[in-house]
């Protein structure tokens, strides 16, 4: 271990700038996942809860296989599946922004599928069954019901896959997608303060992750409000 | 609270706004306003003096080093402009495979797996060209003053994954404990920090990083082994057009040393 760190490279306006778009493109990268990732959630997050057999096997083999695989096997394998052509939007190579953005939805959909369907289940029965006794359909029940109890329960979870998501996003630095450790990767290589730049790395993921895991904690106090006896 | 916020915020913006041009991985280089279209190459730029990121005089990003040399003189000779894009090394052989990039230039080595897939040029670093050496910390220097006294138990040699050096690894220091990464900067700061005790590497890059931050280091000349292929052009297979070009280059820029004087030139 080196007795002495160096972390001049702080000083350097340019390795800053590099450190800080790689923290927007991570941010950005894990907000779209997340946000298309609880849309396309939905889906195999109702067919789970389907009794009929021929939609919840498929959605849990679906969610079972991403979640037992490791991300890095998910974007190679859909880095070579896909094979998209190299073409430039904004200067960004999409032929790789794509693929990355692909699996990184695939990946946080199965994970959120699973948040929503135990937000769903967490609903107590007699919650429904009032419903349905009080003469709602079972569309009614989930819509007007289930749904918004299971809200409640659902977004704080939500809150720690976005956390999740920020550090699986350094993933992308090897199909050459500019977030933070792309960007590291670069400062890396013309800078023997290696060492340093892990930790400043980490010290920027957790200023994303920490701030963001607070305002979860404080929305979740917030809907926890209305069970307070 | 809410101004702190604010304030946070409106700098990131300012940052990323000053900066944006820099979140690319692909370097585009106009070598002649007459030229039509680019010839495109994949690269993993870490790797000085062969290829590296360095910031412009405009403060962008830029791609440098005797590799990209290389590949300006194959996109001059087929009258295009040059398009360098920088992925992870593991990426490299599937994009020229499935045809995204014209070819490759990584101080890539090719090795029999590799020719199953892609296509090579003739190696266009000779062996009078490169050295392949052993570094070791300056306090050792004397306690192991040739590649035998590496050949120990004890010993933990550092190479890098799927390189040549991790081959030499292999066959001279057989005994000794190898640690194969992906990364070079990693070996080089375990050597610094003594976690490994030799790293197998060339002479231009042990030179790049000696005069750049690792002065603790020396070098330790391994003998010439046969069978050394050197570093190579991989093209897609069959395309037998772009490597007949891509050989005459070559050729010519060994003839004229224009890549000896690169390497003097990116190593310093």
């Amino acid at each position: 271990m080196n007795t002495q760190l160096s972390f001049s490279f702080l000083l350097d306006w340019y390795s800053v700038s590099l450190l800080f778009q790689g923290l927007m493109m991570t941010l950005i990268l894990a907000f779209l996942a997340v946000v298309l990732g609880s849309i396309l959630a939905l889906v195999p997050a109702f067919m789970r809860l389907s009794s009929n057999k021929f939609l919840s096997t498929p959605a849990t083999f679906y969610v079972e296989i991403i979640r037992g695989t490791p991300m890095l096997v998910q974007v190679l394998l859909i880095y070579q599946l896909l094979n998209i052509p190299l073409f430039l939007i904004g200067g960004m190579d999409m032929g790789s922004f794509i693929p990355g953005l692909v699996a990184l939805l695939i990946n946080s959909s199965a994970y959120i599928s699973e948040i929503i369907r135990g937000g769903i289940l967490a609903v107590d029965k007699g919650q429904s069954e009032a419903a349905r006794s009080l003469g709602l359909n079972s569309k009614q029940t989930m819509f007007k019901i289930v749904l918004p109890q299971a809200i409640k329960n659902i977004f704080p979870a939500l809150g720690n896959e976005f956390v999740t998501i920020i550090k699986e996003t350094s993933i992308f630095m090897y199909l050459g997608v500019a977030e933070l450790m792309y960007q590291v990767g670069i400062i890396k290589s013309s800078s023997p303060a290696v060492t340093e730049l892990y930790i400043v790395a980490g010290l920027l993921y957790l200023a994303l992750t920490f701030p963001l895991s607070k305002v979860m904690n404080r929305i979740e106090r917030r809907l926890r409000y209305a069970d307070q006896r | 609270m809410k101004k702190l916020f604010l304030v946070v915020v409106l700098s990131l913006i300012t940052i990323t706004a000053y900066g944006c041009q820099n979140s690319s991985n692909v370097f585009d280089f106009i070598l002649d306003e007459s030229y039509d279209g680019f010839v495109t190459m994949a690269t993993s730029a870490d790797y000085p003096p062969y290829e590296n990121i360095v910031q412009d005089e405009n403060g962008k990003n830029t791609v440098v080093g005797v590799d990209i040399e290389i590949a300006k003189a194959i996109a001059h000779r087929l009258n295009k402009n040059l398009r360098v894009v920088h992925k992870g090394f593991d990426f490299l052989v599937e994009d020229v495979r499935s045809g995204k990039v014209d070819f490759i230039i990584a101080g890539m080595t090719p090795t029999p797996s590799r020719s199953e897939i892609i296509d090579f040029s003739k190696s266009y670093y000779t062996e009078d060209s490169v050295v392949q050496v052993v570094l070791i910390h300056k306090d050792d220097a004397t306690l192991y003053q040739s590649i035998e006294d590496l050949n120990q138990s004890t010993i933990r040699v550092g190479a890098q994954t799927g390189s040549i050096q991790a081959e030499f690894a292999e066959t001279f220091t057989p005994l000794a404990t190898a640690k194969i990464v992906q990364d070079l900067k990693e070996l080089l700061n375990n050597l610094e920090n003594n976690q490994i005790d030799a790293l197998f590497t060339e002479e231009e890059v042990a030179n790049t990083h000696m005069n750049n931050g690792y002065e603790n280091f020396v070098k330790l000349t391994l003998p010439e082994l046969e069978g050394y292929e050197g570093n190579a052009v991989g093209v897609q297979k069959g395309n037998t057009e772009l490597l007949t070009i891509i050989n005459e280059v070559i050729d010519e820029l060994l003839a004229d040393g224009s890549i000896t004087e690169w390497l003097e030139v990116y190593s310093a």
